[in-house]
């Protein structure tokens, strides 16, 4: 319990990092997704000290915190941890490029939810190039952001055979 | 599920406003590394905004002395005065379908709901949730906000509306309406949104049908902003608007 608790607390730091004020002009439009990186990394990694309802819980976070609907992240979330901890053996299998690179599939489908259901929500269209740069920076984020989270996991939840 | 929001918001206020400390003074140091490299070109053009800043003042003061004189004349009643309180942004969340960002400042300063927020050079927002810590303020540049201004030169009525762009755009101008890139924007106090003539932004071109317009604040960089707290009244009963806190004074967080 108290390990579920740590690695949660350690994903919502990152988040709160990630939407800190930085004093870039347009910074905002290449923020990086640092929510969709964790779960990806904990489901990936070690589904058992992340479960589902961390990444509810730290979805519902990221909505209160960036002003999104409350639910829309969480629901991603879950969607994305799902998909990944479908997979968890497949993933493990490849190559880090590998896992790069499904992580920037996962990472696709989740904008293109999040695209979609913003649409539904304002009711009017959203132009598609700002969330596909989001995408791509996310993306490229990636390697650094789950070498951290490999360093923490390596200290705070040792992983088991 | 507001309430939801504004309590998980007021939970992690406090975390936000410490982490956020060390990144506020790495890009301050950054920002005075890259200050020092152009201080010579910076002073130059504050000699010369000052020397139009003088002239400006002259023509501000004869105006005002004309101003006060026509009030009297007419036996002008001005609106109630409101307060202000200065609060600092914790939260960046201006991202690609939301532009916002998150105050550690709420209920507990005076903060309400509809109140206007400024900072230096114009119009930033409105605050859009408080709770007893913390306040959401919606920029002006999110595709929600839609601001009754008027062009300051011709005193056109207009609505201001965001894309979750760098610019705004104008629309509901009236046929005819002549509106030109260099025309300052500022708010109408039409419909008690907001209070009138607050800078909000300046033309600065034309796409077709539609006028483009430049914030006046700079939304990128956000640090100190002041909340206006004007009284807000209800248009009906003409008493004061449900939810409105009463004005208070200069305050600072």
């Amino acid at each position: 319990m108290l390990r579920r608790v740590l690695v949660l607390l350690v994903s919502l730091v990152i988040v709160l990092l990630a939407a800190a004020p930085l004093a870039i002009p347009g910074y905002g439009q290449i923020a990086i997704n640092a929510g969709l990186i964790c779960v990806f990394h904990w489901a990936v990694f070690r589904a058992d000290a992340f479960p589902a309802a961390s990444a509810f819980l730290l979805g519902m976070c990221h909505d209160a915190i960036v002003g999104a609907p409350l639910g829309l992240n969480a629901m991603i979330l879950l969607v994305v941890y799902g998909l990944t901890e479908s997979q968890e053996a497949f993933l493990r299998a490849r190559t880090y490029i590998g896992q790069w690179l499904c992580f920037a599939v996962v990472a696709a489908v989740a904008a293109s939810i999040m695209w979609v259901a913003m649409m539904a929500i304002r009711w009017t269209l959203i132009d598609p190039l700002p969330a596909v740069f989001h995408l791509v920076v996310t993306v490229g984020a990636y390697p650094p952001v789950s070498w951290f989270l490999s360093q923490l996991q390596a200290r705070l939840v040792p992983s088991h055979a | 599920m507001e309430r939801v929001r504004v309590g998980i918001n007021d939970a992690l206020e406090p975390v936000m406003e410490t982490l956020a400390q060390p990144i506020r003074s790495l890009s301050r140091g950054v920002q005075g590394v890259e200050g020092f490299f152009d201080v010579y070109s910076k002073n130059k053009g504050l000699r010369e905004a000052n020397q139009r800043l003088e002239q400006w003042q002259n023509r501000a003061l004869t105006l005002a002395a004309e101003n006060e004189s026509l009030r009297r004349l007419t036996n002008f009643k001005p609106a109630a005065p409101g307060g202000a309180v200065s609060l600092r942004v914790v939260s960046d969340s201006t991202g690609v379908f939301v532009q916002s960002v998150l105050a550690g400042v709420g209920r507990n300063a005076g903060l309400s709901k509809g109140d206007a927020v400024v900072d230096v050079s114009g119009l930033v927002g409105r605050v859009i949730e408080t709770g007893r810590r913390s306040a959401r303020i919606l920029l002006i540049t999110d595709i929600n906000s839609k601001i009754p201004v008027v062009v300051q030169r011709t005193r056109v009525p207009a609505i201001l509306a965001g894309n979750n762009g760098a610019t705004l755009t104008l629309e509901f101008l009236p046929d005819g309406a002549e509106v030109e890139p260099g025309d300052r924007v500022v708010t109408s106090g039409h419909g008690d949104v907001f209070p009138p003539d607050i800078q909000v932004g300046e033309v600065v071109a034309k796409r077709g049908d539609e006028l483009l317009v430049r914030p006046s604040a700079d939304l990128g960089r956000l640090d100190y902003v002041r909340v206006l707290t004007v009284p807000r009244v209800d248009l009906g009963t003409g008493h004061p608007a449900e939810g409105a806190q009463p004005a208070r004074g200069p305050q600072k967080k």
